[in-house]
């Protein structure tokens, strides 16, 4: 009798799954997959709110930042865009240790599609938004090695409408200057003593459209959305009890999702559902030039305060008071020698080579250094302080690496190729 | 009679004068009982550790004078000098234990006061801020923020130097081979205290005497100033507001003090990620902390070091604090 029930409740079972998909039991309690949909894409909140930027979210805006992201007359030779080194096939990346523009970067280009949720722009978070830190490389000589004046003359020539439409009106008594002067605070001798020249006036109409610039292009990376990865499809269907063989991680991916959240403390730093906390840390990756050590986060602090576009400055959004990271900002501390943002690891498998400089090539080579770091280089003649150092040894067999590498890989997202926030627009 | 009246008259006068007066200056530290009670116990505290020092101070010269005895017993050839030294000895065993056993019960004792003088002062600030303190729970962490970043492990930070005495990675894969294949329960949630040792019977309480005794402080969570937002749970890696409630020992509001926060997590080399100040005395001895952040669970020590503010003038490092008033919180 028993065996009879046996084989009809077997049939049942078999037709209520389905010819192709086999159900797949598991053993994760329900605590466990609470935790995990945390770290699941579905569950990612709405990017920061920007106080900074009141066009954040103005679709205007965005539309008017896709076409500036991707134009290359924002440049002193016409060829670099903001997409050169941020390259949507490439995750927002470049593929290169650092980055190639007019000349070559300090670092390594990070891919934009988590920046949204980062108080801190950069690797060594010199920037408290992404409207400010999208101005830095339009003035940097290695990068775009342009000027707000021409930044802005090429926004009265070419946006004006779309510009005008969004923020306001430019004032019509800067339009030969910018046409004429190339000038900025920040620039060589010559551009400097033109800067000085202007009038506070003159001076702060084009840093206005420069600033607004820098808004309309955050606003158009907050709109750029990454699809569910293998993981999140796992994570979905444990939430949703629907596991089956095609969303399943293999066991290889499951044990290295397991050493992640457990053993391996990833999950410390690399956690939510981008896998970072957006802090800074040091992990002692090699310091690629011993002559002139990147002391990271505690160089960002003085850059920060001086910086003229900040969340306290004129050209903000935001009541002061409501500045909170800018007010409390930490200056001191042994921890912010040779620190660094960390990185999402959201496409890792897709964005080699890693860290700051590029130092490791492969996974293989990052999992390695974890295994077994070496502590931060120190000189005392460069160093402040004797660098903090945020990581122990995990001392892995090569399997444990090998699955920790398996599961990382899951957490690439496919491109779709549909949507067009993620291709050069049309114009 | 008339003369005896009006001396009554005037003592009465006197008295309502100095009535009014303590009605007037804010607020009324003559009539908080609690304080003095506190005082009392604070002080008989203090006598008994320094009796239990002064018992174990005694016990380690005594446990000397045995060590000695018994050595010259040793060497001694006559016998009946021998004898004399090991009973000279033994009596001093029987004093040394009296001694240890008067230290122990000192401090036991000295730590009930204490706790009786801490609980009379609580009472007391909880009378005198009768309107500010509105939460007297320990600090806790905001489950709901927790669950959000998922930020469920310890960062463990060590100085480059611990580094070779973490052991071998053979060491390590003898111990716990295939620990992870065999064992198919997820383990996710790592406790949060991993790596740090915090005493079971750490002192997590909102209220504490300051290092120096001198004051006596409340801390409680605040999400805006509003104080119907008042709750014991600080949010994860989110910036939030606190008020500090402080008094002197006897029961005085303390006002117009330079206050600097200093933050850490013992067994980690880092501090808060923040730097909190504070921004303004809401009334005497209230004071409006903004710019908290914690970026993790565990063990954290927050210190409010108190200074003089008419000492602005001199450098950072000239100035010692007056006061440091220390919290522990378990997040």
């Amino acid at each position: 009798m028993r065996k009879v029930l046996y084989i009809i409740g077997s049939i049942a079972y078999a037709s209520l799954i389905g010819c192709g998909e086999q159900k797949v039991e598991h053993d994760y309690s329900n605590a466990d997959i609470q935790f995990l949909s945390n770290l699941s894409l579905t569950n990612l909140s709405a990017p920061l709110e920007s106080e900074s930027n009141q066009y954040s979210d103005s679709l205007a805006a965005a539309k008017m930042g896709h076409r500036l992201f991707f134009d290359s007359d924002l440049s002193s030779n016409g060829s670099v865009s903001c997409a050169t080194c941020h390259q949507p096939a490439k995750y927002f990346t470049d593929g290169l240790k650092r980055s190639v523009a007019i000349g070559m970067v300090k670092r390594n280009a990070p891919s934009v599609l988590p920046s949204a949720w980062s108080h801190w722009q950069f690797w060594d978070g010199r920037k408290d938004s992404l409207w400010s830190q999208a101005l830095g490389p339009f003035e940097d000589p290695s990068e775009h090695n342009f000027s707000r004046t021409k930044v802005a003359n090429h926004i009265i020539k070419n946006y004006r409408e779309p510009y005008e439409e969004t923020f306001t009106v430019i004032p019509e008594s800067i339009y030969s200057i910018v046409q004429e002067i190339d000038a900025t605070p920040l620039g060589t001798t010559r551009q400097k003593s033109l800067w000085r020249k202007l009038l506070p006036e003159q001076q702060k109409a084009i840093n206005q459209v420069f600033a607004n610039v820098g808004k309309a292009l955050m606003a158009y990376q907050r709109q750029l959305k990454m699809q569910p990865a293998k993981f999140d499809g796992f994570v979905d269907a444990l939430s949703t009890n629907s596991l089956t063989s095609s969303n399943v991680l293999s066991n290889s991916e499951q044990n290295g999702m397991r050493l992640f959240l457990g053993r391996a403390n990833c999950v410390s730093c690399h956690n939510g559902p981008l896998f970072s906390n957006f802090e800074f840390h040091n992990i002692g990756a090699p310091e690629s030039d011993k002559q002139q050590v990147d002391l990271g986060r505690f160089s960002a602090i003085s850059a920060l305060v001086n910086d003229e576009f900040t969340c306290l400055s004129e050209y903000s959004d935001a009541e002061p008071e409501n500045c909170m990271e800018m007010r409390f900002l930490k200056k001191k501390g042994p921890e912010l020698v040779g620190a660094f943002k960390t990185p999402s690891l959201r496409n890792i498998g897709k964005t080699a080579p890693y860290m700051q400089t590029g130092q490791f090539d492969t996974l293989e080579q990052v999992i390695s250094h974890y295994d077994m770091p070496t502590p931060p280089y120190y000189n005392r003649l460069q160093h402040p302080s004797r660098p903090h150092f945020d990581i122990l040894p995990l001392k892995l067999s090569e399997q444990e690496k090998a699955d920790l590498i398996s599961f990382l890989q899951t957490l690439t997202s496919p491109i779709d190729s549909d949507d067009l926030w993620w291709q050069a627009p049309l114009e | 009679m008339f003369y005896y009246h009006k001396k009554y008259l005037l003592i009465m006068v006197a008295l309502a004068a100095l009535a009014a007066f303590y009605a007037n200056s804010e607020p009324l530290v003559a009539n908080n009982k609690n304080f003095e009670t506190a005082n009392r116990f604070l002080q008989q505290a203090n006598n008994d550790e320094k009796k239990a020092r002064q018992s174990l101070v005694d016990a380690n010269s005594v446990r000397q004078a045995i060590s000695k005895a018994r050595v010259e017993a040793r060497r001694e050839k006559q016998s009946d000098v021998k004898v004399e030294l090991l009973k000279k000895a033994e009596r001093l065993a029987n004093e040394l234990e009296a001694h240890q056993k008067n230290g122990a019960d000192y401090r036991v004792q000295g730590q009930s006061k204490m706790q009786l003088a801490a609980d009379s002062f609580s009472v007391g600030l909880i009378e005198l801020f009768e309107k500010w303190i509105v939460n007297r729970a320990p600090l806790t962490m905001d489950p709901e923020t927790l669950d959000y970043i998922s930020h469920n492990t310890a960062v463990r930070s060590v100085h480059p130097t611990m580094l070779n005495k973490m052991g071998t990675a053979e060491e390590q894969q003898s111990g716990n081979k295939n620990s992870i294949q065999k064992d198919n329960v997820m383990t996710l949630r790592i406790a949060s205290l991993m790596g740090q040792s915090a005493p079971a019977d750490l002192n997590i309480s909102a209220f504490r005497l300051s290092n120096q005794q001198g004051y006596f402080a409340h801390i409680e969570v605040h999400n805006s100033t509003e104080q119907k937002n008042n709750v014991s749970q600080v949010p994860l890696n989110n910036i939030h507001q606190w008020r500090l409630i402080i008094s002197d020992v006897k029961g005085a509001p303390v006002s117009g003090k330079n206050i600097k926060i200093v933050g850490h997590m013992p067994g980690h080399v880092h501090g808060l990620p923040t730097q909190p100040q504070v921004t303004k005395e809401l009334a005497p001895g209230v004071f409006l902390v903004e710019g908290v952040k914690f970026q993790m669970q565990g063990w954290w020590v927050i210190q409010f070091e108190i200074y003089d503010d008419n000492n602005v003038s001199k450098s950072e490092q000239e100035l010692a604090p007056l006061d440091i008033l220390t919290f522990n919180l378990i997040l």
